[in-house]
């Protein structure tokens, strides 16, 4: 067995477990970092999609839902999901946390104010050198959906990214070869190490080690980590499963998941578009964004992506026969992702083995959002003179012109008929004052006094668009409240 | 009824059931897909299988075996974990055909026909079916693209890194 004593032990190396990392070990608290995944650096990264998904990702990419209807995907490397995302920061809006206030008991958050969560995401943005992308550097993808929106008059814009001296190679999804999108792994683990903290990968934690009330460490395979404090940053998808098989079990613990569901949607050009090149996810729709301190997040957003040939290929579900001419026209395709935020109403069961049930299903709510943010994304399309426009569903026609968005109608809702994939897992550790709550509004594990919670898995309902910079804030507003 | 009569009867389905499940075993006994590769990861049975529908899933027996081959190779070093799920839907797949008394394999159906039946899983009412089809799709979509000598056709220039 072997053993290693610090102060502190954080679970998972992502955005909350990175940023604690940094901000516990400059503060002169000696820290290990356990991570389950390997250690990776640029140089790992071959822009692969096959090596890298099973390199990067959690199950390689395949990750599902019970049902397998959504494809829930999450980093388990260094740098968490950081290293695999696209780099996008969009803090999230004052209504969200009014919501939280006054729907879930925030009430004023132990002295917590807005001021201080906007102060903590601008931290957060400060430390990965986050700043707007440039219109220069939309890639033809991002320009025709700019395009298009601007002619019918709907409001979108280039988007905050963390990226620094970036070529535009398009891969951020399978790890930036250049070191210059600003995840955990470039702007926060170096730091942490440079103070003296311990990266320890390769390493799943199994379970919390407690005496009574209190955490004294984790223990996974033939290791144990012992510390003062215990932090678990492994995602809303492992961190209840750690609680779980460590016999802290409140009722709550593993419910109110929220996935954002998002779905894929390609137009075909008639001229060269290259999507796969460039900055993907640089420009956003926002007109379509509905946030108010009633209902939360809500509406949808649009945004054009990347993908590789094998991603391209395995997601539309023709017939080889058919799906051979679209490809030869790979160039010519450009392509989005319809975000449609959803309510929390999903849970995440843990039983014996390594991975969980997913158990999630779209309500019929997004489903008829979904509707909405595909026909508009197929009008943008259009607009900017797409010949065609295809969502990637089973018996779903083509759509080439207006009169065909009704054939949009016809989107299936049945799982598996439309592949949906969720970047956004948050919920399963709700925080709030109530029973209902997995975690105390200081993250503390109710009932315990030195276990915490710092990750997605926090949010009572979906904080943002992107997930990356407010979970960042609210472990920098955690990392305040420790005093360091 | 008279009791040598119930014996009488009984004994028959009993020895009925019996017949069907021998049939059902011989019918459905493990195939050798193919003599040249000894599957690593699935039992032959289960290999037999997912060749035969990777060959549909991309119009052509050799990109299928190929594929499958290095599907089978993945899941017996790194997919422990997938093995018993994906022998499960490779099974289920493979007795689709038949019924009772049929004991016609997915595996041995002539093309046409075993393309019928996979492709209507796609859209079939029976979510399982579904999921089964998707992730057999994806997977032998995703195994085929990722390989260099199929990007050509794309015009996919390929990774910057070298
Ligand atoms: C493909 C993709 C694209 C995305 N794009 C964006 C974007 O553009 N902008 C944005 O804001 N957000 C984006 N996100 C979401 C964002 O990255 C996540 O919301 C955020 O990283 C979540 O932080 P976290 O700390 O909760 O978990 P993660 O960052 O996922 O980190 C959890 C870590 O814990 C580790 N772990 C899990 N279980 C264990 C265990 N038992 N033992 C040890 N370690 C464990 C995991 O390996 C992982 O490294 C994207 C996510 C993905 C997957
Ligand atoms: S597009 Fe930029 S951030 Fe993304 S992988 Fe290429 S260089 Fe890195």
């Amino acid at each position: 067995m072997e053993t290693v004593t610090v102060q502190d032990v954080i679970v998972g190396s992502g955005a909350g477990g990175g940023v604690l990392a940094a901000r516990l070990a400059e503060a002169g608290r000696s820290v290990c970092v356990v991570e389950e995944g390997p250690r990776v650096s640029k140089a790992d990264f071959n822009q692969r999609e096959g090596a890298m998904y099973n390199l990067l990702f959690r199950d390689a990419g395949n990750q599902l839902t019970k049902d397998g209807g959504i494809s829930v995907l999450q980093g388990r490397c260094l740098g968490g999901s950081t290293t695999v995302n696209q780099g996008d920061c969009v803090p999230m809006e004052a209504a969200v946390l009014q919501h939280w206030r006054q729907h879930f008991g925030w009430g004023d958050w132990g002295g917590i104010s807005d001021g201080d969560v906007q102060a903590a995401a601008e931290r957060a943005l400060a430390e990965m050198g986050a700043g707007p992308i440039a219109p220069e550097e939309l890639n033809r993808n991002n320009r025709l959906m700019a395009e298009g929106a601007a002619k019918l008059g709907l409001k979108g814009g280039p988007l905050a990214h963390n990226r620094v001296g970036c070529v535009g190679s398009g891969y951020c999804m399978i790890g930036c070869a250049y070191d210059a999108k600003r995840g955990t792994l470039v702007a926060h683990l170096p730091r942490a190490e440079a103070a003296g903290a311990r990266l320890w990968c390769s390493k799943r934690v199994d379970r919390v080690l407690l005496d009574g009330h209190r955490a004294v460490g984790v223990a996974g395979e033939g290791f144990e980590v012992r510390g003062e404090r215990v932090f678990l940053a492994a995602g809303p998808i492992h961190t209840p499963g750690i609680l779980q098989r460590s016999a802290v079990r409140p009722r709550a613990l593993g419910r109110n998941l929220t996935l954002q569901p998002q779905a894929p949607i390609v137009a075909r050009f008639a001229d060269v578009v290259d999507f796969h090149r460039g900055i993907p996810q640089a420009w956003g729709l926002h007109s379509s964004l509905e946030v108010t301190a009633e209902r939360g997040l809500g509406g949808f957003t649009l945004e054009p992506i990347a993908a590789g040939p094998a991603m391209t290929a395995s997601l539309v579900p023709l017939p080889m026969p058919a799906l051979r001419p679209l490809l030869a026209q790979y160039r010519h395709l450009a392509a989005a992702l319809c975000l449609v935020p959803d309510r929390p109403q999903g849970r995440v069961i843990w039983g014996k083995g390594k991975r969980p049930k997913i158990d999630y299903r779209p309500s019929a709510e997004h489903h008829s959002t979904m509707i909405e943010a595909m026909k508009t994304a197929a009008r943008i399309y259009l607009a900017a003179g797409a010949l065609e426009v295809r969502v990637p569903a089973v018996g779903v026609p083509l759509v080439t012109s207006e009169r065909d968005l009704s054939h949009l109608d016809r989107l299936p809702s049945r799982a598996n008929d439309l592949p949906m994939i969720s970047a956004h897992p948050q919920g399963t550790c709700r925080m709030g004052p109530g029973e209902d709550c997995v975690v105390g509004l200081d993250f503390r594990v109710r009932g315990f006094d030195n276990l915490y919670v710092a990750d997605a898995s926090l949010f009572p309902t979906s904080s943002s668009t992107h997930t990356m910079v407010p979970v960042m804030a609210m472990v920098h507003l955690l990392a305040d409240g420790l005093g360091t | 009824m008279e009791p040598s009569r119930r014996r009488f009867l009984s004994t028959g389905a009993l020895f009925g059931v019996a017949a069907t499940l021998t049939w059902q075993l011989w019918g459905r006994r493990p195939l050798q897909a193919d003599p040249r590769h000894a599957p690593q990861g699935l039992a032959p049975a289960g290999y037999a299988t997912l060749v035969a529908a990777f060959d549909i899933l991309l119009d052509s027996p050799r990109a299928g075996a190929r594929a499958a081959k290095e599907l089978d190779a993945f899941l017996a070093t790194d997919g422990a974990d997938q093995v018993a799920e994906l022998s499960l839907a490779l099974t289920l797949l493979e007795m689709a055909p038949g019924g009772l008394l049929d004991v016609r394999r997915f595996s041995a159906l002539p093309r046409d026909e075993a393309r019928d039946l996979l492709e209507s899983w796609a859209t079939s009412p029976v979510g399982v079916r579904r999921q089964i089809h998707s992730a057999l799709r994806k997977a032998a979509r995703f195994i085929w693209f990722d390989r260099p000598e199929a990007w050509g056709d794309l015009g996919y220039d390929g990774p910057w890194v070298k």
